[in-house]
């Protein structure tokens, strides 16, 4: 079990900055995420990792060992990618005895591994088929024999599911997770999917623009989002502005022009200062006009999406707010309603830092 | 409906047979001719003989430049398909900024007229002191063609493999030599034998190259043809062209047979 480091990472191309300074921390048997939209810089670190990039600056660390200068087919990885890769000229069984044959195992071993990993991918029986022959949900699964085969320190997924139909992706992720939870391999794995992250990961890094914005659990990153990208690329969320007057315990008072919000935060605040606070649209409540506590709005547009409701509100000062609530509860378009607000739900978002 | 698509397809079928008859008749022409038993090249033939097999086979001039026209393909062949792969592997993996002038630099004896490669090799000879003495001139001129055709049709296999499949042999442990030769190499295996097939079709009936370039005292065996057709005219020249046709004709079917041509694709 490998425990993989990176420090202070950077990647330009030409006069691209890939990679403006990563610096992470995967515990042996973890598997973090790398999400963000395309062009992120995730694939990168990925491939940073791996050695098909050399990094202009940083050094990735195996178990506190340095590897930045090491080829690829010196650090001993395991790689999924997108597309599979898998060698279309070899059978099932030659694909996953490369990396077995590359390491001059012997061939009493190489059928017992070949034999254990195609049962735990489910492919017995497939040995001799070609690539081709095979749908795209097990050529993946050959691909993540590949890859496991040769026991390697680190897993390494660009994408894996992203070539796969919806319902298959589904059941490849909980195959996937099981699978790494098994082997206990220290994984790294690269989505631009949020739900993928979230089902998969012990722990989320998300990135915009090369720069990692939040690392944390799934609860942390969608309730306590770091800065508004991160907020805005997980969920849905409603932001809105206000100056900070001081504070009422552990929250924040964020006095807005439609009344004042008590705000958790991540990060210090002085009075005085203007600040931009997040509320997810179904930690929202409403009830009809007057109840206490509450914001005054109207509704404007009702959409019913089958398990809630989807409603928006237009404020007192004309900003409109997404609420979620239950199918049952009706309110009409039109209706004056109180919008309200538990304490802490709603969250200061801040900046990212490089 | 039914009818017009019916003689739609008939006129279809008809202007394709008549592009064929236009390209192949001549060459029925002439392999009919050197079967002629008569004196002069005539079609049609005054009767059937292998005369003029025997008068080419058993010329001196005529079997010199088949053997050399035959060396030069073969080194051509094989120095072309070496280069011309590497220059294609260099191109689509490595090339940085100078891509596409390196592109237009291999392809440049494919995109001048092929008289003018001849002239500046010529020259360039001449500069250096190489001079046409020997045939190492031609045989470079041969090369020089050639490497256009295996380059296209190498990258061209390159672009169909995606590096991802050459990254994955390398994160398996296989160094860059390993990758090339059990990756790499096996999957473009179609583009390099088509190209090295090109290259030797091309270099066997050069005619522009060899002009300049040949050897003084040597020549190849499609100016010996010509050199002979200013002189006389009978059918000797129609077998030469025959036995030169087969040649390349035996080419595709040899490399058809040792490694297919339509070698499975994915």
């Amino acid at each position: 079990m490998t425990r993989l480091s990176i420090e202070r990472l950077e990647k330009r191309f030409d006069k691209v900055a890939a990679i403006r300074g990563v610096d992470l921390e995967v515990e042996e048997g973890e598997l973090v995420s790398l999400l963000g939209p395309s062009g992120c810089g995730k694939t990168t670190t990925l491939r940073c990792v791996a050695g098909f990039e050399a990094p202009t600056a940083g050094e990735i660390r195996f178990d506190g060992e340095p590897v930045t200068r090491l080829p690829p087919e010196k650090r001993d990885i395991g790689m999924v990618f997108q597309n599979y890769a898998l060698f279309p000229h070899m059978s099932v069984r030659e694909n996953l005895a490369f990396g077995l044959e590359m390491r001059k195992v012997s061939p009493n071993d190489v059928a017992t591994r070949l034999a254990d990993v195609m049962s735990m991918v489910q492919l017995s029986g497939y040995d001799e088929r070609f690539p081709r022959q095979l749908s795209g949900g097990q050529q993946q699964r050959v691909a993540l024999a590949r890859a496991l085969v040769v026991e390697p320190r680190l897993l390494l997924l660009d994408e894996p599911l992203a070539n796969l139909d919806a319902k298959l992706r589904d059941e490849m992720r909980f195959f996937i997770r099981s699978l790494q939870r098994r082997v206990g391999i220290t994984t790294l794995y690269v989505t631009h999917d949020q739900a993928e992250a979230m089902v998969m990961s012990d722990r989320i890094v998300v990135m915009f623009d090369g720069l990692i914005h939040q690392v944390g659990d799934a609860r942390t990153i969608y309730d306590h989002p770091a800065t508004r990208q991160v907020a805005s690329f997980i969920g849905s969320s409603n932001f809105f502005t206000g100056t900070v007057t001081g504070r009422d315990g552990a929250l924040i008072r964020l006095d807005t022009s439609f009344g004042t919000v008590a705000c958790g935060s991540g990060h210090e605040v002085t009075t005085g200062e203007t600040a931009t606070a997040m509320v997810r649209p179904e930690t929202l409540e409403l009830s009809p006009a007057g109840a206490e506590g509450g914001f005054s709005g109207t509704v404007g547009e009702r959409h019913f999406l089958g398990n809630l409701t989807d409603y928006r509100v237009t404020m007192a000062d004309g900003s409109v707010l997404q609420v979620q609530g239950s199918a049952n509860a009706a309110f009409a378009p039109g209706e004056v309603v109180s919008v309200s607000l538990p304490a802490g739900r709603a969250w200061l978002v801040g900046e990212a830092s490089a | 409906m039914n009818d017009r698509v019916t003689s739609g397809r008939l006129a279809l079928g008809c202007a394709i047979a008549l592009v064929y008859i236009f390209l192949l008749l001549p060459i029925v022409i002439v392999v009919a001719a050197s079967f002629n038993a008569g004196q002069g090249l005539k079609f049609p033939p005054d009767g059937f003989s292998l005369r003029w097999y025997v008068a080419f086979f058993t010329s001196e001039p005529f079997m010199d430049s088949l053997r050399l026209s035959l060396a030069v393909a073969v080194v051509a062949t094989v120095a072309s398909g070496v280069i011309g792969t590497t220059a294609a592997l260099y191109y689509v993996r490595h090339a940085g900024r100078w891509r596409e002038v390196f592109r237009i630099y291999v392809l440049a004896p494919l995109l001048l007229p092929e008289i003018l490669t001849a002239i500046a090799l010529l020259f360039f000879y001449y500069q250096i002191g190489l001079g046409t003495r020997t045939v190492v001139g031609l045989y470079i001129g041969h090369i020089v063609v050639c490497i256009p055709f295996v380059f296209l049709q190498v990258t061209a296999a390159l672009y169909n493999l995606p590096p991802s499949t050459e990254e994955a042999a390398r994160s398996l442990g296989a160094a860059p030599g390993v990758v090339f030769r059990r990756i790499t190499l096996p999957l473009i295996k179609p583009g390099v034998i088509n190209g090295a097939l090109f290259a030797f079709i091309i270099s066997f009936d050069n005619v522009s190259i060899s002009l300049l370039l040949k050897g003084i005292g040597t020549t190849t065996l499609p100016m010996q043809v010509f050199d002979y057709l200013r002189w006389g005219f009978d059918p000797t020249t129609a077998a030469a062209s025959t036995v030169s046709i087969l040649m390349t004709l035996g080419a595709v079917v040899l490399v058809d047979r040792l490694v297919g041509l339509r070698t499975v694709r994915f």
